[in-house]
């Protein structure tokens, strides 16, 4: 399954000379320093990576962009901790449990547990890839529509899951969420809900209505209070503490392999890579002896999605490296490293440049280390936001937002898009409607729509199809027995305790 | 080598924001390249390409800049917004997708709002099934489609040349809509992706897209009217005559550069200048070299030959509009 | 007025939680529209495979959560507790103050300029929110944009629409 000898040429290629790992640094402070910041996005770090590659050769390129990601992936997570603003849809899940750890104070485990599960999950994924890149690869490739349709359905049980203390009502935010997602064109060209903006054609922009969502309703809320954290004595940045969170990362280490591999295999999927910490903060949840303590500041929460979310980006690049064929955003923008280099993508790639594609797989193992490093320095600095007023990091925050919205496409789609849904979210919060549910039927909107259309379309409206796809029929049973086992398993006393709670 | 260029790279970057003093002429500073696109796609490679070759012709850095949305409908709606003044250039496939979005998507422009400099890289679709399908010839597949109607799907790309040409070719055959199962994608790449999977049966589409997943498919046919190197296969009216049709070529995407048409009505030595800078890049033996390692082309055929090439596809694309209509 | 009024109907008392009902009520709303304008944008399954199922279902939703914020009141029982946590006093004016400003920059910094617009929201919402030390008042919205700009402008690239500093802009 590894090629030894093509593992030979790369240790002597990484080893041989200083040069790739020049660029290792840069990127994933270029990764970390972008996606800190509350609003941006990785387009931006995009816009000063991509006019560098051409002054580098093929397999710094590649390592530079691999560190970027790297470093983008635990960046998004800083500001979902501090300040329950994720940095991208990938950080959601982090927010659930991370925020309410920063605001008991905890918030120096909390970004340690994110960054020790980060490593960890970005090391198992590599360690996947090294070893079976192949037929992982190969696998990928058979997994379709109907595939992604069960996987959907599995996001979307997370709504339930979230619904907070009303059923009724987080059910209605997820639903509202997902009528949300489906906003724009219609991929037969047929616009919905646009009111004629052009603006809107693309959908409703998923990262200001984030933002929006979670942090100005949040925001507006915190507006009475004076900080973050309430207890002064709290109030520090402490780097014993955050070591203190990385240890306790491998005091789960069930919790943490289960998401690496979670993340890896959802990865695999087009677009997989933005649900996979929210599949697995609810697989981390279902599977515990006390879901109640999810959403409090339970380390098993930023645990399960951290290293989800480190380890679907290996789960695209498997599709990438043995296939050369890109499947999402992150493996497109390696494409044009390839064509800036001269080589084309295609299965052609991984058995001419078997040693470049073991090389980056070896990179960023050793990256890893380096993220820790960087990544323990940032969460230092970062930290101190806690020490700053309220009163001066919400306009701070609010505008920076504002302005990151707006350069996103450069017009005011994303800047109104971030206001208006401010305002809703802070009404969903002070009706008692979750938040988190309506955010996941967003993400989930257009790739449930796409996945229901292309297998209906697939189908031709013969429901036996789906026998012949047996991959997604064992999802599905999956998904129907991790639903139906906790009511199997605690039996009738525990059920009629249960339904105890409000329904509306 | 690789210390100094890189050395080289932190340099330009400062430097791409000093304007040298003597600078007296269009143009005096960076110009964009817009490509209302995705970051991957070959618009956007190929803008990348320009970004590396260029700025030597023209005296000022070139920076790209991607607005995907909408088949296009985005970026361009913005490019139109930008002052015509010659600092923001558009390249872009501008046929299909210019005349699917003003005939389809009920864009805000015309053809008129536009000049097209130079339809240099053209594309032609190709018929492809993925490897572990019976069918060897396009014949076979065509009696197939017949025998079981309803039964074999097909990928494509919302709005592209490929879909219409997927409905002018059933049309053309006398099979309805509903003979073939439809499966719609949402851009050129997740539809490879899945016929390399196996997951349609057939697909219509871009010939040069088709090299990234050559080895999990199988050409059939090309819809030109010669043979083509690189596929052994014939050219597809020639398989046609034996069902007594033929269907309309279209021509692939049609890579060109774009100005608004103000720009070279107010400002036409500006506008000379960039032509001339562009034909030093085209002519430049380096670029040509990359331009081939990349598998794109660089051909001039000059502004008039290439408003006749998007004409003519436009008013193609009009008649079978209401073929690929939601 | 309370905001759960009071109506009596045939010897019933009836309170309704108004701003919930409204809430709820624009909603569903949104999502009805949203429905009949995806129908008409296309009436087939393909459009509608999704839409249809889950427009369903927030209707459905709506009625189960509408009927929640309806109680009868039993005669003898004093109105149930406000189910939220009343707003401490003057934070309601704070919160909206909050959301108008934003919305007032939204609009105006594109047209005005994001360098004076940030300045002016920034000011205003320390203003607002009660800090009265001139020197943070002066130097944090002007470190604010002359970083962030900064870096938007040169490092980022992004064309920003600036009144009183050179840039690219659009």
């Amino acid at each position: 399954m590894i090629d030894v000898h093509a593992l030979a040429a790369a240790v002597h290629l990484l080893g041989g000379s200083w040069q790739p790992w020049l660029v290792v640094l840069p990127g994933i402070l270029i990764g970390l320093a972008v996606h800190a910041v509350p609003g941006l996005t990785t387009s931006m770090a995009l816009a000063i990576c991509l006019p560098l590659i051409p002054y580098m050769d093929f397999l710094q390129a590649l390592i530079f962009m691999t560190a970027m990601y790297a470093g983008a992936l635990f960046g998004v997570a800083i500001p979902a901790i501090l300040l329950n603003v994720p940095g991208s849809a990938a950080a959601v899940g982090t927010t659930f449990d991370g925020f309410p750890m920063a605001q008991a104070g905890r918030h120096n485990e909390a970004l340690g547990l994110a960054l020790a599960a980060s490593c960890v999950g970005q090391v198992i994924a590599y360690l996947l890839l090294l070893c079976l890149a192949q037929p992982i690869a190969a696998f990928a490739i058979r997994l379709g529509p109907p595939e992604m349709l069960m996987v959907s359905l599995w996001g979307i049980t997370l709504i339930a899951r979230l619904r907070g203390r009303h059923m009724a009502r987080g059910l209605l935010a997820g639903v509202f969420g997902l009528l949300l997602g489906t906003v724009g064109l219609s991929v037969r060209g047929a616009a919905r809900g646009t009111f004629g903006f052009d603006l809107l054609l693309d959908g409703i922009p998923t990262v200001p209505a984030i933002v929006g969502l979670f942090a100005a309703a949040e925001l507006f809320n915190l507006v009475g209070r004076e900080y973050i954290v309430d207890d002064r004595t709290r109030r520090q940045v402490n780097a014993g503490r955050i070591l203190a969170g990385m240890r306790e990362t491998f005091r789960h280490p069930g919790t943490l392999l289960r998401g690496a591999l979670l993340g890896s295999g959802i990865g695999i999927l087009p677009g997989g890579h933005a649900i996979a910490n929210l599949l697995s903060y609810s697989e981390a949840r279902r599977a515990a002896k006390d879901p109640e303590r999810f959403g409090t500041g339970d380390p098993r929460g930023i645990i399960a999605a951290e290293s989800a979310n480190a380890s679907s980006e290996g789960g695209s690049m498997a599709t990438l490296l043995a296939l050369g064929i890109p499947t999402g955003g992150a493996t497109a923008v390696m494409l044009v490293a390839f064509g800036m280099h001269n080589i084309t993508g295609g299965p052609a790639f991984m058995r001419d440049h078997a040693d470049i594609v073991y090389a980056v797989i070896l990179s960023s193992l050793a990256q890893v280390v380096l993220l820790a490093a960087a990544g323990f320095g940032f969460i230092f600095i970062a930290g101190f936001v806690v020490k700053v007023r309220l009163r001066l990091l919400v306009p701070i925050v609010l505008a920076l937002a504002v302005i990151g919205s707006y350069a996103l496409a450069q017009n005011l789609a994303g800047p109104i898009t971030l206001a208006a849904f401010a305002v809703i979210g802070w009404l969903m919060q002070r009706f008692d409607y979750p938040v988190a549910a309506a955010v996941v039927g967003l993400l989930l909107g257009r790739l449930t729509e796409g996945a229901l259309l292309r297998t209906y379309q697939m189908s031709g409206g013969d429901i036996g199809f789906l026998l012949t796809r047996p991959i997604a029929l064992a999802i599905l049973l999956l998904l129907i027995g991790s639903i139906a086992l906790p009511y199997l398993r605690r039996g009738r006393p525990r059920l009629l305790e249960k339904r105890q709670g409000r329904i509306v | 080598m690789q210390r100094r260029q890189l050395l080289t790279a932190a340099a330009a970057l400062a430097a791409s924001h000093v304007v040298p003093a003597h600078a007296a002429s269009w143009p005096r500073r960076p110009v964009t390249i817009l490509v209302p696109f995705d970051v991957g796609g070959s618009a956007d490679r190929l803008a990348r390409g320009f970004a590396q070759y260029m700025p030597k012709y023209l005296s000022q850095p070139l920076t790209v800049v991607d607005r995907a949305g909408a088949g296009g409908l985005i970026g361009t709606t913005w490019f139109l917004q930008q002052p015509a003044d010659g600092y923001t250039v558009m390249l872009t496939p501008a046929t299909p997708f210019i005349p699917v979005n003003i005939l389809v998507t009920h864009a805000h422009y015309t053809l008129d709002s536009f000049t097209f400099v130079n339809a240099q890289w053209v594309d032609y679709t190709i018929l492809l099934v993925p490897k572990d399908r019976p069918w060897k010839t396009a014949a076979e597949l065509i009696d197939a489609i017949r025998a079981a109607p309803g039964k074999i799907s097909t990928g494509v790309d919302f709005g592209s040349v490929g879909h219409i040409t997927t409905m002018a070719l059933l049309d053309a055959l006398g099979l309805g809509p509903d003979a073939v199962r439809i499966v719609t994608f949402d851009g050129a790449g997740a539809m490879r992706t899945a016929l390399a999977g196996g997951q349609v049966d057939f697909n219509i589409g871009q010939a040069e897209g088709a090299a990234f997943i050559s080895g999990f498919v199988r050409p059939l046919a090309v819809f030109l009217d010669h043979r083509v190197p690189d596929y052994d296969v014939p050219p597809i009216n020639d398989v046609l005559k034996a069902y007594h049709v033929s269907v309309p070529l279209i021509n692939g995407s049609v890579r060109t550069f774009v100005f608004p048409a103000a720009f070279k009505a107010k400002h036409p030595d500006d506008y000379a200048t960039f032509v001339a800078a562009y034909r030093a890049t085209l002519d430049d033996p380096a670029f040509q070299k990359w331009l081939h390692d990349n598998q794109m082309a660089g051909d001039w055929v000059g502004e008039e030959r290439t408003a006749a090439i998007i004409r003519a596809n436009y008013d193609g694309l009009e008649k079978y509009k209401n073929l690929i209509k939601p | 007025m309370p905001s759960r009024p009071q109506l009596t109907i045939g010897g019933r008392t009836i309170a309704v939680d108004l701003p919930h009902l409204a809430f709820v009520t624009a909603i569903a709303a949104w999502c009805a529209w949203f429905c009949q304008d995806a129908w008409r944008a296309q009436k087939g399954v393909e459009n509608l495979i999704l839409i249809v199922p889950a427009s369903a279902m927030a209707m459905i939703l709506y009625i189960v959560v509408a009927a929640s914020c309806i109680h009868i009141v039993p005669p003898q029982d004093h109105p149930p507790a406000a189910p939220r946590r009343p707003l401490a006093p003057g934070m309601a004016s704070k919160i909206i103050g909050t959301m108008a400003l934003l919305a007032a920059y939204v609009v105006c910094a594109p047209l005005f300029g994001f360098d004076v617009a940030s300045f002016i929201y920034i000011l205003t919402m320390l203003l607002l929110l009660g800090e009265r030390r001139i020197l943070v008042l002066v130097l944090v919205p002007a470190l604010f944009c002359a970083i962030v700009i900064y870096c938007f402008n040169t490092l980022l690239a992004t064309p920003l629409p600036l009144l009183l500093f050179p840039g690219d802009a659009a």
